[in-house]
């Protein structure tokens, strides 16, 4: 089995407005040393999918089926506890935003070595010792361990954050939009740091984000979602040179790519899809250009194509 | 053709040595010892022209002070030194009834499409303010217009959507609402600060092709702030690089980007992430990060995480200077 | 009547909220069970002369006399009987605070729409002349402003109207500064939009909400502000009904196992001000939506 397999997953939030189904019936697995890159838009339920791994979800949503099988145990089995010890020593989390993932009150030394000393044994001055061998290993001078969040800019804080994250040396880091808020120099710098990082510590990474571009740069396998469904899950190269699925096509002609001379932008019309009633058959059967039908009648499976690749979608068969 | 190209160029917006510096609030303490007062140099003496027509990019990070420039020449701020002058006109001269009706020609489209929404106005209403505002035109005839304009946009059936708020369209939709605001005077000329940074990555396109239509249509000129370069590349005619509230490169879009003569602009280029995993990645990332605006580096502001810096970068603020035909560089290694 | 138009309005407003979003969730149902106890209570009030079996100010039985059924809530020490004193008192409380609410609200938020719109020097004068007046215990400013004035409704409501004026100024001038600098106050200018047009389609506009929630929270404190400076004396004169007046009356009789004097007026009251609050804390919740757990 592999490090992380996951299977018809679902998540729905009972709302006020209704039962929005963010999450339904996805599944994946992650190898050790590999990294996921999870891609969709507002409302894809990327993020949902990734507080769920650690079983994080906010209220009013609730994960309602399926399994999530860490190292061959179910984590939807385990009790508050037990995910406690799991989460941050086992399973890291890197947030979208470092402003507020940081407790401003507390010094970032105190931070670290607070982390390390709750989940491995170590003295005081061993877990010092350790926080500071990190803050270099992150390109922050160890001088700056008494300072307070808000004396680092976003970036260092960012960096912060995945050195909280790594730590521990988890054997997954989940990082939810890291980039997003970060300038574009910066964002190369982080997306670096991740690159080393991984190699050293080999963790393995799921990557959530809508950025098409960092995920072509760190990711192995992506997976790209769309209303709370699978539609494409390939290795990064094929996905790139040949995607499969309408919906992938028309995301990667959307996104302008500096290198190319001239380019033909298009655009996905129509508006978002309603998680509370989703369009019947297949999700995104509304604003496909090659729908069939079949498309509104029937919801495509997913089809293993060759080893690396899987669509939902009837234009490849099923 | 090079006539011609002269004979065309008309500039509809100077901006010249203009200054923005924001005052820190001193503390009571700091006040009773009298310690000087502090500033932002949000934008340092910056100078460019606009012509009519074009796509004008203003590109920079956070803290470049390409927002602040956006604010200052829609006189949402004032400045602190320089000047700005609209089709020839300073705009610091135009008072009251004058000035309303230089707001007229220019417009703003701005980045959240939320939050420039009034969430108690129906966007029928709110597209159609514009008209009443400056007495164009009233009831029957101001909704004829505002449901052209809605269609025109393609907010589609205008007459469903013209009673909805804001909170029940989706940011795409409200977009193309606060374009459709914006272009309603059929003004000369927009700021777009960030137009499409959040707005969904599937309808971007969309709201650029709108955007360029309506340009072509209406014979617009566009200032366009933004930090995405590549979109950048896909509108922008021409583009300046911000960086600490100064230009230190600017010229035509093809010439900047495939001749980047800055370092900062280098490091700019190489650091977007390309949607290719195969493309070859050689990132020049210069070290550390923006400092502070309050104490801007001296001389170069670029210096301290500039891989050429020589030792006259520390000492002199190096000017933009033409290296060719209407691409500026501000940097020393050209000597 | 100034209160029947504010059911039809606070109802149609619920109405148009909760069709239109949905909502669940106790809020609403706060909000509901205030609206239906002021419902009625004002329906009381306007029926007051067809539901009280007896004259409020005359003698209609023998005195001191318990809950019965010939007078439900008994009657006080001079033959009246309790319940139409009651009913009938209902609407000096009414009077007063929706008055003295009224008068409050459009003074106090004129000024804090222009303190805060404006800024600079204005804004500093009338900061530190309604924080003054803020400054005082709001009890001790209407009595004293009620003993200088004399009773009657119309001087009670100005009393206590001067008491919540700041009330009003703050809670507007607050809105409006963060308002002031939302986004779409910049589109508005850049539109060329005039002061005026932004002070009232775009500031105020977005007050009115929290403007309500605090209208029907001032209504409930001026309710009891009301009843206090009739407890005092300050307040109508008999034999008008009053609840206040009432209480103190009944108060010295209560050593001697009369009850029910004190006890009905005090429950009315409490009703009353209960209903306003639940329905502006209801409201607060509807317009002003924080995040819930299940």
């Amino acid at each position: 089995m592999e490090l992380l397999e996951v299977k018809d997953l679902k998540v729905y939030y009972y709302s006020d407005a209704g039962l929005v189904k963010a999450v339904d019936d996805v599944g994946f697995t992650l190898g050790k040393k590999q990294t996921l890159g999870i891609v969709g838009e507002s409302g894809s339920g990327k993020s949902t999918l990734g507080f769920s791994i650690m079983r994080l979800v906010p209220a009013p949503g609730r994960i309602v089926g399926g399994s999530i099988f860490f190292d061959q145990e179910n984590l939807l089995l385990k009790s508050e506890d037990e995910m406690r010890k799991i989460r941050g020593r086992r399973i890291g989390m890197v947030f979208q935003d470092p402003m507020t993932s940081l407790n401003p009150l507390m010094r970032i030394g105190d931070h670290l070595v607070e982390t390390i000393m709750r989940h491995q044994t170590a003295t005081k001055e061993q877990a010092m010792k350790r926080a500071e061998a990190l803050l270099e290993r992150l390109g922050i001078s160890k001088t700056r361990i008494d300072d307070y969040p808000h004396q680092f800019s976003g970036g260092m804080r960012q960096r912060i954050m995945i050195g909280l994250a790594l730590a521990l040396n988890p054997d997954i880091v989940i990082a939810d939009e890291p980039t997003t808020s970060l300038d574009v120099i910066v964002e190369a710098q982080i997306v670096e740091l991740m690159r080393q990082l991984k190699r050293d510590f080999e963790s393995s990474m799921v990557l959530i984000t809508h950025n098409m571009g960092i995920v072509a740069e760190l990711a192995d396998t992506v997976v790209v979602m769309y209303a709370g469904k699978m539609m494409e899950i390939s290795d990064s190269v094929s996905l790139y040179e040949n995607p499969l699925h309408p919906y992938t096509k028309a995301l990667l002609r959307s996104i302008p790519n500096i290198r190319l001379t001239s380019q033909e932008l298009t655009f996905i019309p129509g508006l978002p899809p309603d998680l509370i009633n989703p369009p019947k058959g297949c999700r995104f059967q509304p604003r496909c250009k090659y729908a069939m039908p079949r498309c509104a009648e029937e919801e495509p499976p997913l089809i293993k194509l060759e080893t690396t690749r899987r669509v939902a979608c009837f234009l490849h068969g099923g | 053709m090079v006539v011609e190209e002269l004979l065309l160029k008309e500039t509809i917006l100077s901006v010249q040595s203009l200054k923005k510096y924001f005052p820190i609030q001193r503390t009571f303490i700091e006040n009773l010892v009298k310690k000087e007062t502090q500033y932002v140099r949000a934008v340092d003496d910056v100078t460019f022209n606009i012509d009519r027509g074009e796509v004008f990019g203003l590109a920079g990070e956070s803290g470049s002070g390409k927002t602040t420039i956006g604010r200052l020449i829609l006189r949402l701020a004032e400045p602190t030194a320089g000047k700005i002058l609209f089709n020839g006109v300073d705009l610091e001269s135009l008072q009251g009834e004058e000035f309303r009706r230089f707001r007229r020609k220019m417009q703003v489209i701005f980045q959240d499409p939320y939050a420039s929404l009034n969430p108690r106005m129906k966007i029928g209403d709110a597209i159609g303010h514009p008209l009443e505002i400056h007495n164009i035109a009233k009831n029957r005839e101001e909704k004829d217009r505002v449901l052209a304009m809605m269609e025109r946009v393609g907010l589609s059936p205008a007459t469903a959507l013209y009673d909805k708020y804001p909170h029940q369209l989706s940011g795409g939709q409200r977009q193309r609402v606060a374009i459709a605001r914006a272009l309603i005077l059929q003004p000369e000329f927009v700021v777009a600060d960030e137009p499409i940074a959040m707005v969904d990555v599937s309808m971007r396109a969309m709201i650029l092709e709108l955007m360029m239509e309506l340009k072509k249509d209406l014979g617009l000129t566009y200032l366009f702030i933004t930090h995405d370069l590549a979109t950048a590349k896909y509108v922008c005619n021409r583009i300046a690089i911000m960086y600490l509230g100064k230009i230190v490169e600017s010229g035509p879009l093809q010439e900047v980007f495939s001749n980047p003569q800055h370092p900062y602009t280098e490091a700019l280029l190489s650091a977007v992430p390309i949607p290719d995993p195969k493309a070859d990645r050689k990132k020049l990332i210069p070290k550390g990060e923006i400092p502070n605006p309050i104490n801007p580096p001296s001389g170069c502001r670029f210096h301290p995480r500039c891989p050429y810096a020589m030792s006259i970068c520390s000492k002199d603020e190096p000017q933009l200077q033409e290296t060719e035909k209407g691409h500026y560089v501000a940097c020393y290694r050209l000597a | 009547m100034a209160g029947k138009i504010q059911v039809r309005s606070l109802s149609g407003f619920l109405a148009r909220r909760l069709i239109g979003k949905g909502a669940r969730g106790i809020e609403v149902y706060l909000a509901i069970t205030g609206a239906v106890l002021l419902v009625v209570v004002i329906s009381m009030t306007l029926l007051s002369p067809y539901i009280a079996p007896y004259n409020p100010i005359i003698e209609a039985g023998p005195a001191l006399q318990p809950p019965s059924s010939q007078f439900p809530m008994g009657t006080d020490h001079l033959g009246r009987d309790v319940y139409s004193r009651v009913i009938y008192g209902s609407i000096v409380a009414l009077e007063v605070s929706l008055i003295s609410s009224l008068l409050s609200s459009l003074v106090g938020t004129p000024f804090g729409l222009l303190s805060g719109f404006l800024g600079g020097k204005t804004d500093r004068l009338f900061s530190i002349i309604m924080d003054s007046i803020y400054a005082f215990p709001g009890l001790i400013l209407a009595i004293a402003i009620a003993a200088m004035m004399g009773p009657g409704v119309i001087n009670m409501s100005i009393a206590i109207a001067v008491v919540y004026i700041p009330t009003y100024f703050r809670m507007i001038r607050g809105q409006v500064l963060s308002i002031k600098e939302e986004l779409y106050v910049d589109a508005a200018r850049a539109l060329g939009a005039r002061n005026s047009t932004i002070l009232f389609r775009y500031i105020f506009a977005n007050v009115i909400p929290s403007l309500v929630v605090v209208l029907s929270l001032n209504i409930a404190d001026a309710i009891l502000t009301e009843a206090g400076l009739s407890y005092l004396g300050l307040g109508i004169p008999p034999p008008t009904p009053d609840w206040g007046f009432d209480l103190s009356k009944g108060k010295s009789f209560l050593p001697g196992g009369y009850w029910w004097m004190i006890t009905f007026p005090g429950l009315m009251i409490v009703i009353v001000v209960l209903g306003f609050s639940l329905l502006g804390e209801g409201l607060n919740q509807i317009l002003n939506p924080r995040l819930r757990e299940r």
